[in-house]
């Protein structure tokens, strides 16, 4: 159960997509992470996440919002839906530039499908811009179908006001589940 | 001084931004997101400083007669600057201007266009002779979207991008649409956005047909928060929702949200 010391925010998603850059805007302290030299090309970057990726807001007297980001790459699923259970929201983040991003997405949903139909949970769809197909509105199409509604919005993690609108909707919904 | 917004023909409607008192910068940078911003905006704008207008964008306090100015505008912007009282009001663009802050003034006006129903022609004069003319008559247009009294608003799936562009508070009006009925009261205490807002963006969501209206006197009981289904991985339990734990509650969610800085005013 989400107490009020273990309150966890987690960011998944796939390789790329910003997990580490939107824990990075959020965290009050410098965020802890995994990263190590990428070996698989096909990711087309130079380091990626194999832990956990951490950070955390100070609430005060004693209380803090943890914030995980899981390893993007298929191999660590069986540490996804673990890192997310209990927590207040989950946000999966797509990068949109990869071949297949709506399969990206089905594949978080699947991974996640036990959780998500309790738990506050948006989608961020990144580099839009440079790779404007599928569009956002096909995501939603996807979760429609699959009938999940969910935030689905278009961010650029490095801007941290895209990062809080995305946990905000998160918030939002945690708040009318109340 | 900037000439008048020179427009591609377009089958699009247009809107008259009269400007007033204006800056040089202040008019180039209107006249460049105006051009920018052509994808994200559903009328054409033109810049014009005399005649009629739909919006009034003033550099000063006060405006001064407008010449062939008959109607009030739909909406009037002042610029001013940052440190300049009243710089946080909703009718006010801070310089340096900013192009999504402008965008966002601009696409709420269209909105507010948008949904009254267009200015009847005037009243042709009665003639006593009967009428040659044989073209039927034109259909009438469809009746303007109007919010159902009393009634509860839900989403029916997320609402397409074009919908939330507008202003940045819409994909937040959008999240607490989405977990369960709300009216406009409701939605507008819960959210902190103004009614007025929320109301033009209920009527769009209607018009684009996403959203569950629930009539009042056809009320259900909101179902009760969705039990997990156990857990088929193996690793977990089965587990109550968050929203069950009574560790978290709406001060808790404050506390999160005025610590990473989300705030949100009228």
């Amino acid at each position: 159960m989400a107490t009020l010391n273990h309150l966890k925010i987690v960011f998944t998603g796939t390789p790329g997509a910003g997990k580490t850059t939107a824990i990075g805007a959020l965290s009050d302290t410098p965020p802890v992470v995994t990263d190590v030299r990428n070996t698989d090309a096909s990711l087309g970057k130079e380091n990626t996440t194999v832990g956990l990726d951490f950070g955390q807001v100070d609430l005060g007297d004693g209380q803090f919002v943890r914030l995980f980001g899981t390893p993007g790459q298929l191999r660590f699923e069986f540490m996804w839906q673990i890192i997310a259970t209990d927590a207040l929201g989950l946000v999966i983040l797509i990068d949109n530039s990869r071949p297949n991003p709506l399969d990206d997405l089905a594949i978080y949903l699947d991974a996640y499908k036990d959780l998500l139909p309790t738990m506050s949970c948006a989608v961020g769809i990144g580099r839009t811009i440079e790779c404007p197909l599928p569009t956002v509105d096909d995501f939603c199409d996807m979760l429609a179908a699959r009938g999940l509604l969910f935030p689905v919005l278009a961010v650029d993690v490095r801007k941290r006001e895209d990062v809080l609108t995305l946990v905000d909707t998160v918030l939002v919904q945690a708040e009318m589940r109340l | 001084m900037i000439s008048p917004s020179s427009t591609v023909p377009s089958d699009r409607r247009e809107l008259k931004l009269l400007v007033q008192n204006l800056t040089d910068a202040d008019l180039a940078k209107a006249a460049a997101f105006l051009r920018i911003g052509r994808e994200r905006l559903k009328f054409d704008w033109k810049i014009v400083y005399s005649g009629e207008l739909d919006v009034l964008m003033l550099g000063s306090d006060e405006a001064q007669t407008v010449r062939g100015m008959v109607d009030d505008p739909v909406a009037t912007l002042r610029v001013v600057d940052a440190h300049a009282a009243g710089a946080e009001t909703s009718s006010h663009l801070v310089r340096p201007l900013e192009y999504e802050r402008f965008i966002e003034m601009l696409s709420g006006v269209e909105r507010r266009v948008a949904a009254t129903p267009a200015a009847a022609p005037a009243a042709t004069p009665v003639s006593s002779k009967p009428s040659l003319n044989t073209t039927p008559p034109a259909p009438a247009p469809p009746p303007a979207v109007v919010l159902p009294p009393a009634a509860r608003f839900r989403l029916r799936r997320w609402p397409p991008l074009a919908l939330l562009q507008g202003y940045r508070y819409h994909p937040r009006l959008a999240s607490f649409l989405s977990a369960r009925h709300l009216d406009l009261d409701e939605l507008a205490r819960l959210s902190n956005v103004g009614k007025e807002e929320c109301q033009e963006f209920l009527l769009a969501l209607m018009k684009g047909e996403v959203l569950d209206v629930e009539l009042a006197g056809a009320r259900r009981p909101e179902p009760p928060p969705t039990p997990p289904p156990v857990s088929t991985a193996g690793t977990t339990s089965p587990r109550r929702p968050v929203s069950s734990s009574p560790a978290i509650d709406r001060g808790l969610l404050s506390k999160i949200r005025l610590s990473l800085g989300l705030t949100w005013r009228r």
